[in-house]
């Protein structure tokens, strides 16, 4: 089942949470909806699910082609995650999971017998088997998680939608659960669609990725193309760290703040070159390579990591390298020494920048 | 010794004394002004022993065909007929109480709801109304509906001729020729003096009780769950049903029995509009009635019914706060 937004906005009194935004996702994909908080990615989806009215007359969601607009939530076949599980806390595990097929008129309500057996696929498929008659309130953050999506599937939904699914949970579980749901999905086949402010959640699980800033989506595209190549500054900043050497476009449109990028600008005037950490080279030679001269102001080592923080001795910038732990032992760099910095990959947008 | 230590070791001498003062004052307090008459209640209450206590609600009138001097004769017929009032008045306060617990429960959760799950204009003024009751005074309440529905009051030419049917003299008919297989004997006209008059105040006096103990709850558990639940294809029913109402009934049975026992026990508003006659004598207006006529003995006794739906909903709430305890223990000592 594909999902299609045209048009949509979402207006709560005077603040616009979501505007004019238009969205495809395919049959079977996973796409991620990442942005800062208040970008109204949660809002998108809730209109979506059909949990959050749009404006009148704003635009439509389609699934399936279908125009929902008229669906209640319960009717649009989706299956829903709540960031916080909204797990059933006076029913068992067993309960929650069965409660889509136990609420069914009573027509369409499959025996016992194979609701019994639904939930303990499920459960299998959660890894949860066992749990059945423990209460949420018995469970860790990791397993009401699960059993939230073991219940969202229950009734064969044609769509899955997540609200910030690994939202409440510790790092370690957050980064075994992302590559489970990445596996889970590779063999249910589902269409779906979840909410994160982590980029890096983001880039790593989903086939496709809607980065939502203000209201609006300001690119979409996999991984590799958001990461890659930008649509614009703020798509280059939220997706990882980065680096600015504010300047002016010269004459060539390529060259900002010494730094010369990989295309040259559509504009001139006030420019920033973005670099990323990683893509900062140091070196203790000064040959002719292009390059600025740097001072170093910290370094730093954690896990397998090296940062060095550096003060750009023309412009006064302050910049971040990043490197592995060998090369930052290898170069053994000491505090106020002057060194070369080069860059593999700059990008340049000129300030009005929008898009 | 370090001073640091000095000073936390007469603090937790102070504590301990501030500690011991403070129960002490608490206890005393509890004990003169709660269980002492509480005792006295119930020690009155069986001052003629258990026969006399028995005598107080079931008194016989005196046996066909037995000689017996004409006062003992009277004496008895008077008992028999006041143990009969007391009764009507325990019949009177049960059924005015489930009348009106039953739509302040209806009343409380839609209140609860309205203002715990949605969000619109007024809803602090909504919450300031269904306090109002507790800031009034059950005799003001009483003569509020007086003079709305007495006969000279608002409503008055049209609520001095309601006609109902009075609910003691209701019986079975069956379904042959009716489609409502109740009758009532009696009739009833009017709204003040009546026993309709009594269940409108008592619902106007204790109106807050079941929604003040759900706003609260309903507020702090939001709607994500019932958002769930109609998400996974629920109907608005199943959804209030097998979701909302679970997640709020030890709230719910708690404000059923504080309005329980406030709707039992109201005085001022129900002595206001029942007219003062014996048929619409409710338990707290029969007492009154028994210990101005020097009868202290009854007036204790149909008290100590009173006292003990008191302590059963002590009971009650000790159990429910027992549950709740535990229920977090559980989650606590269990999630890793």
């Amino acid at each position: 089942m594909s999902i299609e937004v045209r048009h949509l906005s979402k207006t709560y009194g005077a603040f616009a949470a979501v505007r004019d935004v238009s969205l495809r996702v395919e049959t079977g994909e996973l796409v991620a909806l990442v942005g800062p908080s208040g970008s109204g990615k949660t809002t998108l989806l809730r209109s979506i699910a059909g949990l959050e009215p749009p404006d009148p007359g704003s635009g439509t969601v389609l699934l399936h082609g279908n125009d929902v607009a008229a669906e209640p939530v319960g009717r649009r076949k989706i299956g829903f995650v709540f960031q916080h599980y909204a797990l059933f806390k006076h029913m068992t595990v067993s309960e929650n999971v069965a409660f889509g097929l136990r609420v069914r008129p009573w027509r369409q309500r499959p025996p016992s017998r194979e609701i019994r057996k639904t939930v303990e696929e499920l459960l299998d498929l959660v890894q949860l088997r066992g749990m059945e008659r423990r209460y949420p309130s018995q469970l860790s953050g990791g397993q009401r998680q699960r059993i939230a999506l073991a219940r969202a599937l229950a009734t064969k939904p044609g769509v899955l939608l997540l609200d910030e699914p690994f939202g409440a949970l510790d790092a370690k579980v957050r980064r075994e659960l992302r590559q489970w749901l990445r596996r889970l999905h590779h063999d249910m086949g589902i269409t779906t669609l979840f909410v994160t402010h982590d980029q890096e959640e983001a880039l790593e699980v989903a086939d496709r990725v809607a980065v939502m800033n203000k209201g609006i989506i300001e690119q979409m595209g996999t991984p590799d193309e958001v990461y890659d190549h930008p649509a614009g500054p703020f798509v280059q900043m939220f997706l990882g760290t980065v680096n600015l050497f504010r300047g002016r476009t010269a004459d060539d449109l390529q060259k900002v703040g010494g730094v010369v990028g990989n295309e040259k600008t559509n504009g001139n005037g006030k420019a920033t070159a973005y670099v990323r950490p990683h893509d900062l080279e140091v070196s203790r030679k000064i040959d002719g390579a292009p390059g600025l001269v740097a001072e170093v102001l910290s370094t730093s080592v954690a896990g397998p990591t090296g940062r060095i923080y550096l003060q750009i001795r023309e412009t006064k910038e302050l910049v971040e390298a990043e490197m592995t732990r060998e090369r930052h032992r290898e170069l053994a760099l000491t505090v106020g020494e002057i060194v070369h910095v080069s860059w593999r990959k700059a990008r340049i947008f000129t300030d009005d920048y929008s898009i | 010794m370090n001073p640091s230590r000095v000073r936390h070791s007469e603090i937790s001498a102070l504590a301990r004394i501030a500690r011991g003062s403070l129960t002490l004052i608490t206890a005393a307090f509890i004990g003169l002004f709660v269980l002492l008459p509480l005792i006295n209640v119930f020690a009155q209450a069986f001052s003629k022993g258990v026969g006399g206590y028995v005598h107080t609600f079931f008194a016989a009138p005196p046996p066909h065909g037995v000689r017996m001097p004409i006062h003992q004769k009277l004496q008895m017929l008077r008992a028999a007929s006041e143990a009969r009032r007391t009764r009507s008045a325990i019949a009177m306060t049960l059924v005015v109480g489930t009348t009106t617990v039953a739509f302040n429960a209806v009343f409380g959760i839609a209140a609860a709801w309205a203002i715990g799950k949605f969000r619109f204009r007024g809803k602090t003024l909504l919450i300031s109304l269904i306090d109002l009751p507790f800031s009034v005074s059950p005799v003001v309440a009483g003569l509020i509906f007086v003079l709305l529905f007495g006969r000279e009051g608002v409503l008055g030419a049209w609520a001095t001729h309601l006609i109902w049917p009075d609910p003691f003299s209701i019986y079975w008919r069956g379904f042959s020729g009716h489609w409502w297989p109740l009758g009532a004997s009696q009739q009833l006209e009017g709204i003040i003096f009546t026993p309709l008059g009594i269940v409108l105040s008592t619902i106007f006096v204790t109106f807050p009780f079941v929604a003040r103990a759900l706003i609260p709850l309903m507020e702090s558990q939001g709607i994500e769950e019932e958002q769930a639940a109609l998400s996974l294809g629920a109907s608005g029913w199943q959804t209030f049903r097998r979701v909302t109402l679970p997640n709020i009934r030890w709230a719910l049975l708690y404000g059923i029995v504080l309005c329980t026992c406030r709707a039992y026990g109201e005085f001022g508003a129900v002595s206001v509009v029942s007219g003062n006659t014996d048929a619409n004598d409710t338990i707290p207006l029969r007492v009154e009635k028994l210990w101005q006529g020097y009868d202290t003995q009854a007036a204790f006794a149909l008290a100590s019914l009173l006292a003990s739906l008191a302590l059963i909903t002590l009971l009650i709430k000790a159990t429910v706060d027992w549950r709740r305890a535990r229920m977090s223990r559980i989650s606590e000592s269990v999630t890793p």
